[in-house]
């Protein structure tokens, strides 16, 4: 039982990590197609 | 209804019965969280509180333990610091949240692990319910406080101010296996 549990808690860290890395990769896609301003020195929204 | 059996009876044990309802109000307030946020975390939250809640109702009985006194006291402190930190700024980097996430994940892993390995030896203020040398024990002398220090250094690339909390806790947490060493080791040597 307590062997279940303890592959339970790294199944659910694996997942947690894992998240964790997918939200970061998102973000710094995002970032990078953000454009820094629209050509005409506006910011980007 | 068996289950129930295995429960220490309120007046036999009544500091794990109070802790045991805290984790399982901290349960509570992780599946919200997880509902509202989505994030896998809380789910490991979830189990770990549960899991001490259970822990705490049915431990065993302590076969030595040190009249109340600072060793408590310093025991309970040490357990509410992580609600001191304080939560990130809107300066705070992208890149610094998720290094603390890493870190908060790592080490609530490492802890979850080791209360699951203490099971019914489990206790805030120390007490000798049997010596665990098996599972992360075998490894680390105090993986739960290695873990919660491991997450709460997360906590310091949040807030610059979280560095100093980040100390005094380290420090509680050194005070806190220095009385645990001295009631299981040298007790049971003589």
């Amino acid at each position: 039982m307590k062997k279940l549990f303890q592959i339970l808690t790294v199944i659910l860290a694996i997942g947690a990590l894992a998240q964790t890395i997918a939200i970061a990769k998102d973000r710094t896609l995002d970032d990078v197609a953000k454009p820094m301003n629209d050509g005409e020195g506006n910011p980007g929204v | 209804m068996k289950a129930l059996s295995h429960f220490n009876h309120w007046r036999a044990d009544p500091a794990g019965w109070v802790g045991s309802v805290i984790m399982f109000i901290f349960a509570v307030i992780a599946a919200f969280k997880w509902q509202s946020t989505g994030l896998v975390f809380y789910a490991l939250v979830i189990l770990r509180d549960v899991a001490a809640s259970w822990f705490l109702l049915t431990r065993k009985q302590a076969s030595q333990k040190m009249a109340f006194g600072f060793q408590d006291v310093l025991a309970y402190v040490s357990s509410a610091m992580p609600l001191v930190y304080f939560s990130s700024v809107q300066e705070t980097p992208f890149s610094y949240l998720v290094i603390a996430s890493v870190l908060a994940i790592v080490g609530f892993t490492l802890s979850t692990l080791s209360l699951f390995e203490l099971g019914g030896s489990f206790g805030v203020s120390p007490a000798n319910r049997g010596v665990v040398r098996s599972g992360v024990y075998r490894f680390i002398k105090h993986p739960m406080y290695t873990g919660y220090a491991i997450g709460e250094l997360g906590l310091v690339f949040l807030h610059p101010m979280n560095f100093m909390i980040f100390i005094l806790s380290i420090c509680f947490y050194g005070l806190r296996a220095r009385c645990e060493n001295r009631l299981f080791y040298t007790k049971s040597r003589s």
